[in-house]
């Protein structure tokens, strides 16, 4: 799920790229404001945003701060991480429960701009986004309860170009 | 209400919890102990829609999509070849040359951490190969990519505008001189190593040579020109020059150099899509906690305590920096931009900084803490890249904060470092 949620996400991207140029060629080249070309690449960013943080959540490599917790020995770390995942549950849930009243809120209205455009889809992509981090979630803490989890840092996802060759060795 | 978004937040991020969902976390209880049973949980998802719902955060993903095209083409390696050939007869020469590359390559990406590993990585080799110690070359790396979020482009001020409303072309103006400063005063600091330990100078290249490097790097070299210029004039917004930035990288890496296939710009995109969700997601959340804080009363309280200390400006601009210093060791910049911009704009408007200044001073301070540890996240970088244990890239870069610190103090004292250009280049609009 993890793949296919990253190249959906890679391509939406492709597509606000190509709705930002439009917007700069319609003013600066056809002297036609296009507002609505603006208006949908920012929902599509926060498209992008949503489901890209539920892709994230497989590898936890959403930004934390883990300063004070890798001094702690390896065992309390594991139980670190789970109190940790236990505080993040409530938020997640709020999330999810608290996005079906704004679908339901905004179903019916349409982007000004883009006829086509339901307000609600948005939130429908946060309730997605909300169920697949708390799927993710529970997936970790279940293999971490059952002592299987492998950390993964930041910093190998920033430098993995580099390293690649040796990944898929492994 | 105010402890669970001040305590509650610093005890959930030791925990090691992500920060947007520390931020969430920490505002979501802190809401349901105030509204208790009249709690409205839609409002979360609510907020978090209308902080993401901005123009200008789309700029975040297409700055990191220009830069990441430009690491995955030849660019870099053209940028650094040219560098090379214009500063290398001065004693220490690669490592001039490992300073002005950088700040060519901020002139087109705004993230010190794809500076670090992407251009670092080539200036590395070269640096070894030219017969330089592995730790000198780590720390002028390391040190050298603080300039790109510096000089314009820059994500963390984008991300700062954003917060607090200041213009970003003034603000990327703004950051001109003092990214320039940076580098001169890198590249002293290489000529004096460079005569202590006796580094090797290049022979003076002819001229021809020079021409053709400058040939070969004259597309990236033009990015800052047609970036600021189309903002400056008003032909685009932020969020358009990053487009055309990505454009840009795409045309020169795709038909100028053909070193661009399309398995490595998918590759670009998925890797700028995760990273955008990482920043974003953030976003998103503090635009809940922005919401609760501002409920709480905490920003006015905060501003109030720290005017009793002093009413003098560069008292409270001092107090204010030695804070940001401290949590820059702790916090990723555009972390630490995004929590503290609300909490500390209105003590920064009541005594009178110019907010334009204070950004860049922001950003400048912030990008201290990425060389330091135990946090500092290009200082990890470098170790991935040059193969050193974490205790010898922390040691060689020290001495390299410190004219970081030069330059940060400099542009406290002296605002017009900062706001001079814009003030110029915007009078009379």
């Amino acid at each position: 799920m993890k793949k296919v949620l990253e190249l959906i996400n890679a391509l939406v991207l492709l597509i606000m790229f190509l709705l930002v140029m439009t917007t700069i060629v319609f003013r600066n080249i056809l002297v036609i404001p296009s507002s609505w070309s603006q208006e949908l690449s920012e929902y599509i960013f926060v498209f992008i945003v949503f489901i890209g943080s539920a892709a994230v959540m497989k590898d936890e490599g959403h930004i934390g701060i883990d300063t004070v917790t890798i001094l702690l020995p390896k065992k309390v770390q594991r139980i670190v991480r789970i109190i940790g995942r236990l505080l993040i549950a409530p938020f997640l849930y709020v999330l999810v429960a608290g996005s079906l009243p704004n679908i339901g809120a905004t179903w019916n209205n349409y982007l000004p701009t883009v006829p086509w455009f339901r307000m609600g889809v948005i939130y429908l992509i946060v309730l997605i986004s909300g169920i697949i981090m708390s799927y993710y979630l529970i997936y970790n803490l279940i293999l971490d309860l059952r002592g299987v989890y492998r950390l993964k840092t930041r910093i190998d996802e920033l430098t993995h170009h580099e390293s690649e060759g040796k990944e898929d060795t492994e | 209400m105010i402890y669970f978004i001040t305590l509650g937040l610093i005890g959930m991020l030791s925990l090691g919890i992500p920060v947007a969902f520390a931020l969430g976390g920490s505002a979501l209880f802190g809401y349901l102990y105030n509204a208790g049973p009249n709690a409205v949980l839609s409002v979360i998802s609510r907020r978090m829609m209308f902080g993401l719902n901005n123009f200008l955060l789309l700029a975040i993903p297409l700055f990191i999509l220009s830069a990441k095209i430009m690491n995955s083409s030849k660019i870099t390696s053209k940028i650094f070849g040219f560098a090379h050939s214009v500063v290398g007869f001065l004693p220490g020469g690669l490592g001039h040359a490992n300073v002005v590359a950088s700040l060519i390559f901020a002139g087109m990406s705004g993230a010190a951490v794809v500076d670090a590993a992407g251009l670092g990585q080539i200036e590395l080799e070269a640096m070894q190969d030219g017969g330089y110690d592995k730790e000198f070359s780590v720390a002028i790396t390391a040190a050298s990519s603080t300039i790109g979020p510096i000089f314009p482009p820059s994500l963390p001020m984008v991300v700062f505008g954003f917060m607090s409303g200041v213009s970003v072309g003034r603000l990327f103006l703004g950051g001109v001189v003092p990214g320039l400063i940076m580098t001169v005063i890198l590249m002293l600091l290489v000529s004096w190593y460079a005569h202590r330990r006796g580094y090797p100078r290049l022979g003076m290249l002819s001229f021809k040579g020079l021409v053709k490097s400058l040939l070969d790097a004259i597309l990236p070299l033009l990015t800052p020109v047609i970036l600021l210029g189309g903002i400056w004039s008003g032909a685009f917004t932020p969020t358009e020059a990053a487009a055309i930035a990505v454009l840009y990288a795409l045309v020169i890496g795709k038909l100028a150099l053909k070193e661009l296939g399309y398995k490595e710009i998918k590759q670009v995109f998925i890797d700028t899509a995760r990273e955008t969700a990482i920043i974003g997601i953030i976003v998103a959340a503090s635009g809940f906690y922005g919401w609760i804080l501002m409920r709480s009363g905490l920003t006015v309280r905060i501003a109030n305590t720290l005017m009793t200390i002093s009413d003098n400006p560069l008292i409270i601009f001092l107090v204010v920096n030695l804070f940001l210093l401290v949590i820059g060791c702790f916090l990723d910049p555009t972390v630490a931009i995004l929590i503290l911009t609300p909490i500390l704009m209105p003590v920064i408007q009541r005594v009178g900084i110019d907010p334009v200044h204070f950004g860049v001073v922001m950003v400048l301070n912030l990008m201290i803490g990425l060389l330091t540890p135990p946090f500092g996240i290009v200082l990890f970088v470098m170790q991935q890249v040059s193969g050193l244990s974490y205790g010898r890239v922390v040691k060689a870069t020290a001495p390299f904060l410190l004219p970081l610190l030069i330059v940060l103090v400099l542009i406290v004292i002296f605002p017009d470092l900062v706001i001079g250009l814009p003030n110029m280049l915007y009078a009379g609009r």
